[in-house]
């Protein structure tokens, strides 16, 4: 804290009496105002004091010490807060907030590192087992990777939920402090952010890139697949009990169980089996003895030849001449459905296949009696994607750009229609180029992920591929823009709002003192 | 409309009345407005002073400082045109207003009180 603001700090002290309460905290005005304020409600104390004795003045310092007052007071200066905020060190609190949020952050980008190299053993064991031996269940598999994604599936999801548990408990105390506080939390938080999250995606993204094709899931038996629940459950009821408690210092904890508990059920124990499987091309219908009709792999050569001369455009595109010839068509799949709790696990019967190619497959996939597996694979682990950590870091980008500078022009750009004008203008360039890497190259139907997997990846898929194709020259502007919007309130502030002149009569630190 | 919007609004008339008489600073300010009202209004700063600020800020009334006998700085308020002419138009509209709303809650002025 610098000496001048110390002064003003003890001079708050001063006017509205001792104790922590009354200890000076950040108010969100600019030090004029503060002395301004400062003198006169010492004035008004002084006097009080005078007329009606040295009780009255007590208590009334002691109820200008409350917080409630305190922001009643500061309440018409939104502008001035924003201002003071925006061009001010940073209150000891808010140094707290910004060292816990970066502990958070390398948290997360360590276990987006550490499940990228998780994806990489899982993707080369897989291709071993699947393509370099024979049958294999996949138990050395699951032991190994299975404990990787765990631990990956853990500290990612702690890490996220920390994180955001302090950036929403760092934006309520700017909230209660002042709304103009809150307008420029928001904006700082906006360019440190665009700033770790953009310097973290160049320096790891490549390591980390996540493929929804590179996650495992898990095939599990009931029990562990009722982990997820089990733990979410705890943590969100736990949430509750505290919220219940209606105590302040408890509500980042219960904020923090709560978003545990969210994160961990959506990626828990879900479902993966991967199987690589021979089926008959051409298939007859058998009617067997007791009247039932079953599958059968056409064994009439003639008949197949001109069959699979038939399929024409629907021909299996895998398919080899001589598979042909044998009627067998090899396949390897893998499951794709995965929520606890939603999961109807049919194989081998229908379902094996990942269902958005069902439909398009429907047409040449028999119903085997008995399939024959060649090999299969089963993995053990919870689902957890490397770069799904930085991915939710990137979401409250654009909504803490909108926010804070639609908050901007609602605050400032009531000074004249001149200013307002160009104040909204600038304040809009802003705004696109926050909110363009988001769309940047992405069709309009995936902009936004809203399917249970954003949880696991983001829900913005499109900025991440935005940053990891970082290659081209409208990809390298973007990112810029995306960095200068976020330095654009301060231009805007400088530009548009200048801090009151104070007519003290006499020397401001004076006062002060 | 929530208690505080309208005590606000009372607040910022009674002010205009206030200032329309003379110059003053906020201690003075509410300390006229309870010995006027024989101690029924008590004007605390936390309320006082916010609206005077907005006062300031919209041009109603002009403030600078001064030195007072006891060497303090004070901030002495006084009323623009603007205000004036707000002051002007709203006495008699608060007038009529707090007439009806008494009529209708059932309150009896004080034999002799207008």
């Amino acid at each position: 804290m610098s000496a001048r603001r110390a002064r003003h700090g003890r001079a708050w002290a001063l006017a509205v009496g001792g104790g922590e309460a009354a200890g000076f905290d950040d108010w969100g005005l600019t030090p004029g105002k503060v002395a301004e304020l400062t003198a006169e409600l010492e004035d008004h104390l002084s006097c009080l004091e005078g007329d009606e004795g040295r009780m009255a003045g007590c208590e009334a310092r002691a109820r200008l010490a409350k917080p409630s007052v305190r922001r009643a007071l500061a309440a018409p200066h939104v502008a001035d807060q924003v201002y003071a905020t925006l061009n001010r060190l940073p209150t000891r609190r808010e140094w707290i907030e910004l060292a816990t949020l970066l502990c958070w952050f390398g948290l997360i980008v360590l276990s987006d590192l550490g499940l990228g190299k998780a994806s990489d053993a899982y993707q080369s064991a897989w291709k071993q087992l699947m393509w370099g031996h024979g049958i294999d269940n996949g138990n050395a598999l699951s032991a190994s990777a299975g404990t990787w994604f765990t631990l990956g599936w853990l500290f990612q999801n702690v890490a996220r939920a920390g994180f955001f548990a302090t950036f929403f408990m760092a934006l309520a105390r700017a909230w209660h402090t002042g709304r103009g506080v809150w307008l420029a939390r928001i904006l700082q938080l906006k360019l440190i952010h665009t700033v770790l999250v953009v310097t973290a995606t160049f320096a790891v993204g490549q390591q980390i890139l996540w493929a929804e094709d590179n996650i495992p899931r898990n095939f599990m038996h009931w029990p562990v697949w009722l982990i997820a629940p089990v733990i979410s459950g705890v943590l969100i009821l736990t949430a509750a009990a505290l919220w219940l408690m209606r105590r302040p210092r408890l509500a980042p904890i219960a904020l923090f169980a709560l978003l545990l508990g969210v994160f961990l059920y959506v990626g828990g124990p879900g479902l993966e089996r991967c199987a690589e499987v021979e089926v008959p091309i051409v298939r007859k219908t058998v009617l067997l003895a007791d009247g039932t009709k079953v599958m059968r792999a056409e064994t009439d050569p003639q008949l197949i030849a001109k069959r699979i001369a038939e399929m024409n455009e629907n021909r299996p595109k895998r398919i080899n001449p001589e598979d042909a010839k044998r009627n067998r068509w090899r396949i390897s799949s893998r499951e794709t459905v995965w929520i606890p709790g939603v999961y109807s696990w049919d194989w081998p019967r229908a379902g094996w296949f990942p269902l958005r190619k069902m439909q398009q497959a429907k047409q040449f996939l028999y119903m085997p009696d008995t399939p024959d597996a060649i090999r299969q694979l089963t993995v053990v682990g919870p689902i957890a994607v490397a770069g799904g950590g930085l991915g939710w870091l990137a979401v409250p980008i654009p909504f803490l750009g909108l926010i804070g500078l639609c908050g901007m022009v609602l605050v400032m750009g009531r000074r004249g229609f001149g200013e307002a004008l160009a104040y909204t203008t600038l304040a809009g360039v802003a705004i696109v180029s926050t909110v363009l890497p988001f769309f940047f190259s992405q069709e309009v139907s995936k902009v936004f992920n809203y399917t249970p997997m954003a949880m696991i990846t983001t829900p913005f898929p499109g900025f991440e591929n935005c940053l990891a194709g970082a290659t081209f020259e409208d990809t390298w502007m973007l990112i810029l823009g995306l960095i200068c919007s976020a330095a654009v309130p301060w231009l805007l502030t400088g530009l548009f709002l200048r801090p009151p002149r104070v007519q003290l009569p006499s020397d401001e630190s004076a006062i002060a003192q | 409309m929530r208690d505080g919007g309208y005590l606000a609004g009372m607040l910022r008339v009674l002010i205009l009345s206030e200032l329309s008489r003379a110059e003053g600073y906020g201690y003075g300010i509410a300390r006229a407005l309870s010995e006027r009202s024989r101690g029924d209004l008590r004007v605390r700063p936390e309320s006082l002073y916010p609206v005077l600020h907005r006062m300031e800020q919209e041009g109603l009334i002009t403030a600078h400082w001064e030195q007072s006998a006891a060497g303090r700085p004070r901030k002495l308020y006084g009323l623009t045109a603007k205000g004036r002419r707000r002051w002007e138009r709203s006495r008699k509209a608060f007038i009529a207003q707090s007439r009806g709303a008494l009529k209708a809650i059932g309150a009896r002025l004080a034999p002799g009180e207008p």
